[in-house]
């Protein structure tokens, strides 16, 4: 059979060409960020607490809620522990049981873990709160795709803040992160987030 | 005489007392054990004819007392100190988490929830208001 060149076959060349181009940038680009969003969050960590060693690792029976933020912070984080805590209180003791807050502070260079230990059992007896060097609080910080930066103020009395996103992240039973619940959503969402993972 | 210039003294001083910020429901947030920095928090309106601008405070058990702003920019919290809040004549602010705070640094003790303290308010033009903060307890709210 021999091979006749159609008039159509340069544009249909080319519409196959844009196609395949079209198809490799969204399996190279998009694919991957949606793959980053539902299966790459999250994972094991280690962080230091005045008690030892907080391992997630240890934790697979229970509900992991974490939060980044900094003891000096008088305003945004004591707020999302205070609305974070108000939640857990209003589940039965059973429930609770089954739940373990950890606040992770991304400022170790300020706050240290006694004063992070005393900090975590004003708000709630079970929240356990720890910190780690920056290279591994960076590298935590990132895989729960959180995001913080130390931000110089020369002209307050503070010399730096820390700007940080403020944000729950829920790790389920068998150490998978499962669900994000934002600052502002804390007191309508939370409840209803941890709900599925409750026993 | 006398009764007549002090209470000449005393309208005018009361004349400018008024010049300053209506101020109520102020209070500041309880310390967890060994926090140095608080925030209080409170209602502001200003009454008078002119412009008011705070500019910050004193007190004797907190060393630094700032006029701060909390914000929420791209998702990220941010807290920046301001050179001043502004309050146009008639304008009411208020003062609450998450947004503007009195900002409380170098507490040389712990606040507990229930405790009055007295604080004096910064003006730019150099007027000083007391004011005296309720301790409250941190919650989700307030």
């Amino acid at each position: 059979m021999k091979f006749t060149r159609s008039p159509f076959f340069i544009p249909l060349l080319a519409a196959a060409a844009v196609f395949a181009g079209m198809l490799g940038y969204v399996t190279f680009f998009q694919f991957p960020a949606q793959s980053l969003k539902t299966q790459a969050l999250g994972g094991d960590f280690t962080i230091n607490t005045a008690k030892g060693p907080f391992k997630l690792a240890d934790h697979r029976n229970k509900i992991v809620v974490l939060y980044f933020g900094f003891a000096n912070c008088p305003d945004v984080c004591p707020t999302a522990l205070a609305m974070t805590t108000a939640v857990l209180k209003t589940l039965s003791e059973e429930q609770q049981a089954q739940i373990q807050p950890v606040f992770i502070s991304v400022d170790p260079e300020r706050d240290t873990l006694d004063n992070l230990q005393q900090y975590g059992q004003y708000f709630y007896p079970r929240l356990i709160s720890g910190t780690d060097n920056k290279e591994n609080i960076d590298a935590l910080v990132k895989r729960y795709g959180a995001y913080y930066r130390i931000t110089q103020q020369a002209e307050s009395a503070m010399g730096y803040t820390v700007d940080h996103t403020s944000r729950l992240y829920i790790i389920d039973k068998q150490g998978k992160f499962a669900d994000t619940v934002s600052h502002g959503s804390i007191t309508t969402e939370l409840a209803t987030k941890l709900a599925p993972h409750l026993q | 005489m006398r009764n007549a210039l002090s209470a000449l003294a005393l309208s005018l001083f009361s004349h400018i007392a008024s010049a300053e910020l209506e101020i109520s429901d102020a209070y500041a947030r309880a310390t967890p054990p060994g926090q140095k920095v608080s925030a209080a928090f409170m209602q502001l309106h200003n009454a008078s004819s002119q412009g008011q601008t705070l500019v910050g405070g004193r007190s004797d058990w907190s060393r630094n007392i700032e006029v701060h702003l909390s914000s929420m920019q791209d998702g990220v919290m941010q807290m920046r100190k301001l050179e001043g809040l502004t309050l146009p004549p008639g304008a009411s602010q208020t003062l609450a988490p998450g947004g503007y705070h009195i900002m409380l640094m170098g507490l040389t003790k712990a606040l507990t929830v229930g405790e009055s303290l007295s604080l004096e308010l910064l003006y730019e033009n150099g007027e000083i208001q007391p004011v005296t903060l309720r301790v409250r307890a941190i919650s989700g709210t307030h």
